[in-house]
């Protein structure tokens, strides 16, 4: 088997491509984690309605995935926010284990609803630029995914200016940092509460649209990228955003360096494997003080 | 005042009396001796597949045939030796996990099928069978390749599709004549597969078998079936610069392995699925629009030179709406008629009678490729074959063997700039 360094630096360089759609899902789940300490079980099922969403636009109206996700993105956070008031609100002051299975209940139920409506069959398009690459060198890199890197990278990058820039993403900052201070300076954590909801879905609206040109949409789809996901919040801390964007990279680097050097389902062990070192070394993420 | 008989001989009246009352008693309360006299008015068949998780697709396809066949049956007259008796179909998802299909292959035997069709899986049907041998209830297996459920000395299994053994020598031999047809070289065969059951069993067969052929195995690659990207293991491939590459992967992966294939220019001689469930399954053509085209596969197909074959599928689309996906449905609607074609030679319902009746089966009316359905001492089809399809717009057809061909095969592979054009 000639590993020769061709191979580990595409192998390298897909997994940066891909580690930025996981360290995207993963900044959303982080989002709403920070700021209501809620493990949001549903994100996957969200990115899955994004997808099939985005998948009905592409078929129906021909529009473009990565424009589709100027319908994804409103539309997912409009969800979320809905979501957040309707049913996560009551569960905010509840045990964890309460607030678990109502999360939990809801990605059953779009699962389930998503299976009712479209059928258990696998839904995939192609797009006309589907095998364009770029070439570096000895190195490929897919048009796709490509595109879906800088977007989600954008997107992240957008999300952090608001964060950090604006008045509202200074709020949500505050509520997520110290809750009963917020309340006292007249924060409306309410308000913040259906925001951090909303923007944590948009995340999943436009990752769902963009990887569409190159996975599959179907009712259990969004698994796939949410378990990565968790552990990509995890390595990078609960809460902390630019320790899931770095997150998300390692995992993606590591799950493909991984499938260059063990066979078969190993690969997905070696995310596994840092997931737990993690937790046993640094249990707060690697970034942590 | 009557004298009272104090003889303790019962009377011949009173024999009668109590017989009659006793004999309608045991017939009423299902002394079976009485039932198979009058005959079953209704057949319950059972069938198994995974009709909901991720191979839910072609769960439903297998559902389809044999929905199809038990209403074609019933309305050609039923089971005609019985009385015109009807086949009733009790459906079971088994969510394409072992231990929920075991449960189902229970309920339904509890609820009396007298045989079961299923279960698609080689992992599923490996247990469901474990629970007809148990109860004795016959299963005409669909598809379901790994060796080891023929291997168990069990009398109550039936194989249509080939053995892994039949369909890798099919798949290596195929190959090598279909090479010398057109006077092209092939040497070297990386094989990619999925790491269940049906991959890993598969892909250790076939190499051997592929090196008898005379071809060299350079590479053999596993992945998780419902993994998110192949890129890396694409990349493997074309660092390897095989003649051919062999896949074995369900549906999803097979798109995305065609995709990255694509993507990253990996060219080789043929792409020919090793009988591959994806690359045969009709979605993976339609989801893959252009880039499908030319794909060949080896996988267990219909024939669609059969004499039944128009009036299938016509019957098929009215009643679905849809073309059918054809390998699933057609092996599923076979086995049902089948097993009907079984219970009509022996006269019977009963579990074991069919399941004697199926030994000695040698039924020409099917879908299959090959000749009669008939089955080896452990339950395998003997005579049918997994041929070559091949993608030309959007459809798929037999190429090889050129006896069930229906159009003439292309090989070597056009390049994908080629395809895509």
């Amino acid at each position: 088997m000639p590993l020769n360094t061709t191979l580990i630096i595409q192998a390298t360089v897909n997994g940066i491509l891909i580690g930025s759609i996981y360290a995207l899902v993963a900044v959303g789940l982080t989002i709403i984690f920070g700021v209501m300490n809620i493990v949001n079980f549903a994100h996957g099922s969200l990115m899955m309605v994004a997808m099939y969403l985005s998948y009905w636009l592409f078929v129906s109206l021909r529009v473009d995935p990565y424009l589709s996700m100027m319908m994804t993105i409103p539309f997912l956070f409009l969800s979320g926010v809905l979501i957040q008031r309707f049913l996560i609100d009551h569960v905010l002051e509840a045990k964890h284990h309460i607030q678990i299975l109502l999360t939990v209940g809801l990605a059953l139920f779009l699962d389930n609803f998503a299976l009712f409506l479209f059928s258990p069959d696998f839904r995939a398009i192609t797009v006309s630029y589907q095998t364009s690459s770029l070439a570096l060198g000895p190195v490929m890199i897919d048009c796709p995914k490509m595109i879906a890197f800088f977007l989600a990278c954008a997107l992240t990058f957008c999300l952090h200016t608001i964060l950090k820039k604006t008045t509202m993403g200074k709020a949500i900052r505050a509520t997520s940092s110290e809750k009963e201070g917020a309340i006292l300076v007249g924060i409306d954590t309410r308000r913040i509460y259906y925001l951090t909801f909303g923007i944590g879905s948009a995340c999943v609206g436009a990752a769902g649209a963009a990887v569409l040109p190159f996975f599959y949409c179907s009712p259990n789809v969004g698994y796939a990228f949410v378990i990565p996901a968790f552990v990509v919040v995890v390595l990078g801390g609960m809460g902390n955003f630019w320790g899931t964007l770095v997150g998300g990279l390692i995992i993606g680097v590591a799950e493909h360096l991984g499938a260059i050097f063990v066979p078969g389902s190993l690969k997905q062990m070696v995310m596994f494997i840092i997931f737990i070192l993690v937790l046993f070394l640094k249990p707060r993420g690697i970034f942590s003080k | 005042m009557e004298k009272l008989r104090k003889n303790k001989r019962i009377g011949r009246r009173t024999f009668l009396k109590v017989s009659g009352l006793g004999a309608t008693g045991f017939a009423l309360g299902g002394g079976l001796p009485f039932r198979s006299l009058a005959g079953p008015k209704e057949i319950l068949i059972g069938d198994i597949h995974p009709t909901s998780g991720g191979l839910a697709e072609f769960g439903k396809s297998c559902r389809d045939g044999t929905e199809l066949a038990v209403e074609d049956i019933n309305e050609a007259g039923g089971i005609k030796s019985l009385g015109g008796a009807r086949l009733k179909l009790l459906a079971a998802d088994s969510e394409g996990k072992p231990e929920v299909g075991m449960k189902a292959a229970e309920r339904l035997i509890q609820q009396g099928v007298v045989a079961i069709i299923g279960a698609f899986q080689s992992s599923v049907t490996f247990a469901t069978t474990q629970i007809g041998e148990k109860y004795k209830i016959p299963t005409v297996i669909d598809f379901g390749i790994a060796e080891n459920i023929l291997e168990r000395g069990f009398k109550y299994c039936f194989r249509l599709m080939p053995s892994t053994d039949m369909a890798s020598e099919q798949w290596a031999n195929f190959t090598m004549d279909m090479a010398k047809s057109k006077n092209v070289d092939v040497k070297t065969v990386v094989i990619i597969h999925e790491n269940t059951l049906y991959g890993t069993s598969f892909a250790k067969k076939a190499k051997g078998y592929i090196e008898k052929a005379g071809m060299e195995v350079i590479a053999v690659i596993p992945y998780p079936y419902n993994t998110a990207d192949l890129s890396s293991e694409v990349s493997k491939i074309k660092a390897l610069r095989p003649d051919i590459i062999a896949p074995i992967s369900y549906t999803p992966d097979a798109i995305l392995l065609t995709k990255a294939l694509a993507s990253q220019k990996v060219y080789a001689k043929g792409y020919i699925g090793l009988s591959s469930a994806g690359h045969g399954n009709l979605a993976y053509v339609t989801s893959l629009g252009k880039l499908a085209e030319y794909n060949m596969t080896q996988t267990a197909f219909g024939n669609r030179k059969a004499a039944r074959y128009s009036s299938f599928e016509a019957g098929f689309k009215k009643r679905f709406g849809v073309e059918p996906n054809v390998a699933p449905a057609c092996y599923n609607y076979s086995a049902a008629l089948l097993l009907a074609d079984a219970m009509e030679r022996v006269g019977s319902a009963e579990p074991t009678a069919v399941r004697d009746a199926l030994v000695k089966s040698s039924f020409r009316d099917h879908l299959l490729p090959g000749e009669t359905i008939s089955f080896d001492e452990i339950g395998q089809n003997k005579s049918v074959i997994s041929p070559f399809i091949q993608v030309f717009q959007g459809r798929q057809y037999v190429v090889w063997p050129k006896k069930f061909a229906q159009k003439k095969v292309v090989f070597p592979m056009p390049s994908w700039d080629e395809i895509l054009k």
